[in-house]
């Protein structure tokens, strides 16, 4: 058993935000044919022209019969009719065909150069990381393992006589600068450096300037 | 003096006469003069689509300049690329696809963008204090300033609508696309495009319906 359900006879609401509610004005009139909800659902095809026969009568009847659906259809011819008549003056510039033509062209001949700008940084980033490669691996001394050593010298070093100098003078402005100190603790010359005996690998560059014997 | 060369006038007539056999013919056979290798028949191309083009890129991003860019940009993909275009389909289509994709990807780069809202603040502020145009002397000031505001609440009717109902309401309402084409610019399905359609129309006949009697 099948049940039919019929189309809802209220009225038509098109909206229900707070700036308008567009309600049926008047009552559905006796014997007409389709409801507002109906009229409103089909509009866009009858607008078209794309209804089949029978729809596009009972919608024509609809209109005839209802002004809110009149008002509705009136709307939005108005509507676009403002909107076509604006569209005349709307775009008043022309495209140049020779601009379109030249960066047609451009385009083109970026593509056809393999290393474009964009290309030619990359290659450039790719020759400096070489070099910075290729130059780290030369002076880690780690990276020559098997390089020879040489023994140096050990070497002693004397700190050269200090003249004692006054605690504090005001005739130099600099010295004002200086931190106040013993002067006997100046006079002694002490050793500063004293090495023993070192033992430095030979890398290729210290083997260059460095003569073993 | 002042007369022109009879080479020229030849030349020009010559040139004059295959811009009127250009303008004779229908796309696709314009498509195959340019393909043939006949550089105007591009120059009658682009005369053709540029304006249609710019009202529906413009209506769909809502900036002029922006919409000159995107046409430009349109003209050089079919400039570049119409060797591979479908000669069965519609160029028409072809080409409201592209510059369609273009303005699609336009609004969703400018959505990442804060400094766009606040050139449309600047220019809805330079609309509503722009001053009126007397275009003629015997319209009274009520009725131009009625049919000014009326002009720019429809057009603001369309600019508020979703993004993806605008387009199909311009394709519809403005350029007289048919269901089938709008499902291929838009890449919907026909089913789509009814719905999308007949909500747009709702939608616009709800926002402009004050201020049309």
């Amino acid at each position: 058993m099948t049940t039919r359900i019929s189309a809802p006879q209220e009225p038509a609401t098109l909206h229900t935000g707070t700036r308008l509610r567009w309600r049926r004005s008047d009552p559905a009139p006796a014997g007409s044919p389709a409801s507002c909800r109906w009229f409103v659902d089909v509009y866009s095809d009858y607008r078209d022209g794309l209804l089949d026969p029978d729809s596009r009568d009972r919608a024509k009847a609809h209109l005839a019969a209802c002004s809110s659906c009149r008002r509705y259809d009136r709307v939005i011819r108005s509507g676009v009719s403002v909107l076509r008549a604006d569209e005349a003056g709307f775009v008043d510039s022309t495209l140049a065909v020779t601009t379109v033509r030249y960066r047609a062209w451009e385009l083109e001949r970026r593509e056809a150069t393999a290393l474009g700008p964009a290309g030619s940084g990359i290659a450039t980033t790719g020759v400096v990381l070489i070099a910075l490669l290729l130059g780290s691996f030369a002076w880690i001394p780690l990276a020559h393992p098997g390089a020879p050593e040489v023994e140096i010298a050990p070497v002693a070093a004397v700190a050269p006589p200090v003249e004692p100098m006054p605690a504090y003078s005001w005739s130099h402005r600099a010295s004002a600068l200086l931190p106040l100190r013993p002067a006997a603790r100046l006079s002694a010359p002490a050793p500063v450096l004293q090495a023993g005996p070192v033992r430095v690998p030979l890398t290729p560059g210290v083997a260059a300037g460095v003569d073993p014997d | 003096m002042g007369q022109t060369s009879p080479i020229l006038t030849g030349q020009r007539t010559t040139s004059q006469e295959q811009n009127k056999r250009l303008a004779e013919l229908d796309d696709s056979q314009v498509v195959r003069r340019f393909l043939a290798g006949e550089e105007k028949a591009f120059a009658e191309l682009v005369h053709r689509y540029d304006k249609r083009l710019q009202n529906f890129v413009y209506r769909t991003v809502g900036d002029r300049e922006r919409a000159e860019d995107l046409i430009q940009e349109t003209f050089v993909r079919v400039y570049r690329h119409l060797h591979r275009f479908d000669q069965s389909r519609k160029f028409s289509t072809w080409i409201y696809t592209i510059a369609g994709n273009l303005a699609k990807n336009e609004l969703r780069n400018r959505s990442r963008n804060p400094l766009v809202l606040f050139q449309a603040l600047v220019k809805n502020w330079e609309a509503d204090f722009r001053p009126l145009e007397w275009e003629d002397p015997t319209t009274r000031p009520d009725d131009l300033y009625r049919k000014r505001f009326l002009r720019q609440k429809v057009n603001e009717a369309v600019a508020m609508l979703p993004e993806h109902h605008r387009v199909v309401f311009v394709l519809r309402e403005l350029h007289g696309k048919t269901y089938e084409e709008i499902a291929e610019i838009t890449g919907c399905n026909l089913g789509t495009v009814k719905s999308r359609l007949n909500r747009a129309r709702n939608k616009f006949a709800r926002i402009i319906a004050p201020m049309i009697e």
